[in-house]
């Protein structure tokens, strides 16, 4: 706020900067022996192209300043609704347009995650699939008919009764681990020593299986009965086949 | 839930009544085993175990009269 020959004058002005350009508004207010005064000014310094909004701003505020200090009093009420929704539409219309791109990319990018993310959900499922294929174990739930995980259940009870009873544990280069339960000696005399139950557990895959093992007198394994694997009992034969699995299937 | 001795017992004599197969009991042992694993005592998994291991051979083989023993030993066990 100022004073200037006699005159009460009032002046506001705002600056605005945006990278290289600047725009300065000014309104000043007089008033004294000449009357009421009102003055507006716009300066703009810049590039000027068609990309910056200040020289937008700046071309409208001008037009609108001549607009406004024009003598015919019939366009002053439209001209500022006028140049109100130019400068709306000059500066609203880009921002919507970059918006509107701005979603329909989010969303495309969205759709691109989405794919991939089951692309990759596809090709975990089949290197599980594939990884027990190779391993000849059967996946935990397969069919996912087993939603209250008693197999699940079964398997941790067998390590836990095996790592329980267990008189020797034995770790393989690899890193799986046997659980042997104690030698169970044979009722009559005869080429089998005993009988053992060995639990293994493999703690990088997870996968765990049991069987029982026959022993000779000379402590060697001579046969082996497979009852488990990942809690699932089997219905297998022994190996090498039993004197009466011969006969069965011999009949 | 505990699997007792006594219902073991019972069991098995039930098994003996379908008639005396070696490899039919012997599984019938592997079954109980695996489905009642950690539900029963010390001398039942034993027994159960020995059972089930019938069938490795005539080493292991019990005889009728052996687990008609077991199963009334089981069922008269405090």
């Amino acid at each position: 706020m100022g004073s200037r020959d006699g005159d009460m004058t009032s002046f506001v002005s705002a600056s605005f900067t945006s990278g290289v350009d600047s725009l300065t508004l000014g309104a000043s207010s007089s008033v004294g022996e000449s009357g009421h005064k009102v003055g507006l000014e716009s300066a703009y310094s810049g590039s000027g192209d068609n990309t910056s909004v200040l020289g937008s701003i700046h071309a409208l505020t001008t037009a609108s300043i001549m607009q406004l200090t024009d003598r015919r009093t019939d366009r002053l009420s439209v001209a500022p609704l006028v140049l109100g929704g130019l400068v709306v539409g000059r500066v609203a219309i880009p921002h919507v347009v970059r918006w509107s791109r701005t979603i329909v990319n989010a969303y495309l990018l969205a759709e691109q995650v989405r794919e991939q993310a089951e692309e990759a959900a596809k090709k975990v499922a089949g290197e599980k699939s594939s990884s027990s294929a190779a391993t000849g174990m059967p996946p935990e739930d397969p069919e996912g008919d087993d939603p209250q995980g008693n197999r699940l259940n079964k398997k941790l009870k067998e390590l836990q009764s095996a790592q329980q009873k267990a008189v020797k544990t034995e770790t393989l280069p690899d890193g799986r681990i046997r659980y042997y339960n104690e030698e169970n000696p044979s009722d009559t005399p005869g080429i089998t020593r005993g009988r053992s139950r060995v639990v293994e557990h493999n703690p990088t895959t997870g996968q765990s299986r049991s069987w029982e093992e026959s022993y000779s007198h000379a402590g060697e394994v001579i046969r082996v009965h497979p009852k488990t694997i990942n809690g699932v009992q089997v219905d297998s034969t022994h190996y090498p086949l039993t004197g009466m699995e011969l006969a069965e299937l011999l009949k | 839930m505990t699997y007792s001795k006594r219902r073991f017992g019972a069991e098995l004599i039930l098994e003996l009544e379908k008639g005396f197969d070696i490899t039919k009991i012997s599984k019938w042992a592997d079954k109980i085993h695996h489905d009642h694993l950690k539900e029963f005592d010390e001398n039942t998994d034993a027994h159960i175990q020995n059972i089930g291991s019938m069938s490795f051979g005539p080493e292991f083989e019990l005889s009728k009269d052996e687990l008609l023993k077991i199963a009334i030993d089981c069922i008269n066990a405090p």
